[in-house]
């Protein structure tokens, strides 16, 4: 693997479309960058994923920032799971080290049928009421209180079943250290529909955990030499522009349409996937 | 958002965002050094603390790359560490304890890979 300058600007541009898709979509992007580092640019499984994995803390951070001053990402909460998502995603990490690539790729391709299956049913936890019934006075000791953009409102909500939402949140690390992806498109419906968090705050949340759920796995592929620098720096970088991008489509964008497509594209990269390891040409 | 009434949320905030612009700045340095001179792809086992900052101030782009991308890995490192003592000093006293414990795991992250 050797970043040309000549690849610069393409993955400059991937990385920049996985930014924007993932703030249209909230899911991270790399469920996309990683398929399009192995499949078009040849990149090794354990390269890409070390890739979309510093990608994931760069979105993050950015993306969490404004969360936080908003009062939307519930840092309570957030750091409670984070125990689970940590511990999850250095297993996973330590797991990815094991493994080979055509494994890890046959993984992969399993783990984007049900992303695909989440994105292409998404449209109902989208129109999820915010306002718990009956609304708590107290958000009690992991829960939290926002005013919602929308109607100015204030939300205020409990969390229930922690320890299924530790539980969750542990598989989703694990799948983030294994594979580079973030795991908020399996946190964000659990967090929603197990927890009772409201999903503006799940979705937030979520996304101020997987900095650190990234984290916790970067050191481990950096010790391996997996971070490829320049690599790694350009779709950083891109990641970087296009959610600031992403974020201020955000407000003008319908996603519906584009999460079917997304979720049909997603389904097109597991098939090529899946032909790859049948075929021997991943190994 | 005022720092005074919500003086965690401000902490984070800036921690989160001065990670991001810095080590957005020495990637795009690091980037550019690199492409221009044309410096070789690094072979073997990533560079130590030491090393990196002695090419950096040797004006080495693949340093500033390996600098930017550890400042970003390090930033929600930090981000905990700041919730800890934030929260250790303003209460709730137990959420600094599963912060320590966040930060504890993070610390066995560092330490199996580049102990």
């Amino acid at each position: 693997v050797y970043l040309t300058p000549a690849l610069v600007p393409v993955v400059l541009l991937v990385g920049a479309g996985t930014g924007v898709l993932g703030a249209l979509l909230g899911t991270g992007g790399g469920v996309l960058l990683v398929p399009f580092l192995v499949l078009a640019l040849g990149v090794p499984m354990h390269y890409a994923i070390a890739t979309s994995i510093v990608s994931v803390i760069a979105t993050s951070s950015a993306v969490a920032s404004s969360n936080v001053e908003r009062g939307t990402a519930n840092m309570r909460l957030g750091m409670t799971l984070e125990v689970a998502t940590a511990l999850g995603a250095l297993t996973g990490a330590f797991t990815a080290g094991l493994v080979s690539p055509r494994t890890l790729e046959g993984l992969f391709a399993a783990v984007l049928l049900p992303v695909a299956l989440l994105m292409w049913i998404g449209r109902a936890s989208d129109g999820a009421d915010d306002t718990p019934t009956p609304a708590p006075t107290d958000p009690g000791l992991l829960g939290g209180r926002y005013v919602d953009e929308t109607d100015g409102y204030e939300v205020v909500y409990r969390v229930k079943r922690v320890p299924a939402g530790l539980g969750i949140s542990f598989l989703a690390g694990n799948l983030s250290g294994l594979l580079g992806i973030g795991g908020g498109i399996f946190k964000v419906p659990a967090l929603a529909l197990l927890c009772g968090v409201p999903i503006r705050a799940a979705a937030a949340t979520s996304n101020f955990m997987i900095g650190v759920t990234a984290a916790a796995s970067a050191f481990l592929y950096h010790g391996r030499g997996e971070i490829r620098p320049a690599l790694t720096a350009t779709a950083v970088l891109g990641v970087l522009i296009g959610s600031v991008l992403g974020a201020r489509l955000n407000r003008r964008v319908k996603a519906g349409a584009l999460k079917r497509l997304f979720a049909v594209l997603l389904l097109a990269v597991a098939v090529q996937m899946f032909y790859r390891v049948a075929s021997g040409v991943a190994r | 958002m005022t720092p005074d009434k919500h003086p965690l949320e401000h902490w984070v905030h800036r921690t989160l965002t001065s990670g991001v612009v810095v080590s957005g700045v020495l990637l795009i340095l690091g980037l550019v050094l690199t492409l221009v001179r044309g410096e070789p792809r690094p072979v073997g086992p990533p560079p130590g603390l030491r090393a990196i900052l002695r090419g950096v101030l040797n004006g080495e782009g693949m340093a500033l790359l390996y600098l930017g991308l550890l400042v970003l890995i390090v930033t929600p490192v930090l981000r905990v560490a700041v919730l800890a003592i934030g929260w250790l000093v303003l209460g709730p006293r137990w959420l600094a304890g599963v912060a320590l414990v966040v930060l504890g795991l993070l610390v066995v992250g560092i330490v199996l890979g580049v102990g």
